[in-house]
């Protein structure tokens, strides 16, 4: 991807071109949907929440610092987009914001590693994506950032306005939450 | 001890993420070339990574984007709009603000003292000076009103 692309096109924007809206869209349609969709679960609200994502880059992005990562100031107005509604509609789905990196005692239950290998041997996506979906939405959201939308950790700092050493804590603690369901729901699924 | 097998397997999934710093990332993976238990961790939290990296992209509709990309270009020409006016708005107030300050220096230039002048000013000074002041407080209507205008459309945005 073309870095002087994107801040040609960005440039355009904030001169208020509409002909630059098209490719800045292209660009990030598929990424900003799947990270909505990651966070909030259901298709309507996702597509709801990407529509305001989009209106709120043309309404602020004469204040956008061209000196700072594009993708990090969308995904961020993306971000607190998406949390202001969770706050509002499911405040539950958010209850692991307050107190998240708590110390759990992590443990693979019975079936232990064996029933994860099997279950990702068999490329079976439908059992991550279910695993994933269990989470709370700190965790999916992380996650989401870093394997699908492949960030640095830095950037997901920056998303998430919170410290890097935080971000670490909390993918680390996400990575062992997904790996328990995971190991969890595989010899259910596999009718064992 | 530093390098020991608790600490490393503390760090095998950030590992498998990618998420340590280049030290880290090295003690790793020196402990792994000795260790079997941490080696086969590791493995496991890459299967996982890679897992979640393989996790299908869902698509946005075509509808949801020329949607969206309609709605944004309204709003972008909307926004042109509103700045525009902005700039109009502050060049009537400027200009409004001109005229006002200028009145009396004028009617000294004109008139040399305002006595003399009340006396003995022809009648087509008054008109002219009546269209100044006038000019000056039609800018600064036209600036009112399009205020009005501009707190309107953000009251409905
Ligand atoms: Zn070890």
């Amino acid at each position: 991807m073309a870095q002087s692309e994107l801040v040609a096109e960005v440039a355009r924007l904030r001169q208020g071109d509409p002909e630059a809206l098209g490719p800045l869209l292209a660009r990030y349609q598929n990424r900003l949907y799947r990270y909505l969709l990651r966070l909030v679960r259901d298709r309507a609200t996702a597509e709801d929440l990407f529509q305001q994502t989009w209106l709120r880059v043309v309404e602020k992005v004469h204040q956008y610092d061209a000196l700072r990562s594009f993708e990090a100031w969308l995904f961020a107005l993306a971000h607190n987009l998406a949390i202001d509604y969770l706050r509002r509609y499911r405040p539950e789905s958010l209850d692991e914001l307050q107190s998240p990196d708590e110390p759990r005692n992590v443990q693979f239950p019975s079936a232990g590693p064996d029933a994860l290998a099997r279950a990702l041997e068999q490329e079976r996506a439908g059992l991550v994506i279910e695993a994933l979906d269990e989470l709370p939405a700190v965790y999916r959201e992380l996650l989401s950032l870093r394997f699908e939308e492949e960030m640095k950790l830095a950037e997901i700092a920056e998303v998430l306005d919170m410290p890097l050493s935080t971000v670490k804590t909390r993918l680390k603690r996400g990575l062992e939450r997904l790996r328990e369901r995971l190991a969890n729901i595989a010899p259910r699924e596999m009718g064992q | 001890m530093k390098n020991g097998h608790e600490t490393i397997r503390e760090l095998l999934a950030l590992a498998a993420a990618g998420a340590l710093d280049d030290q880290e990332a090295r003690r790793v993976e020196e402990h792994a070339t000795a260790c079997a238990e941490c080696a086969a961790e590791l493995e496991r939290w890459q299967s996982l990574a890679g897992a979640l990296r393989r996790v299908p992209t869902p698509q946005p509709s075509r509808e949801l984007i020329a949607r969206v990309r309609a709605q944004a270009e309204w709003k972008l020409a909307q926004e042109a709009e509103r700045r525009r006016d902005t700039r109009v708005m502050a060049l009537l107030l400027m200009f409004s603000w001109t005229i006002l300050l200028t009145t009396w220096p004028l009617v000294r230039l004109m008139g040399g003292g305002v006595w003399a002048w009340l006396d003995a000013m022809p009648g087509h000074v008054w008109f002219w000076l009546a269209g100044y002041t006038l000019l000056g407080w039609l800018a600064a209507g036209a600036a009112v009103l399009l205020g009005l205008r501009e707190r309107g459309a953000r009251r409905t945005a």
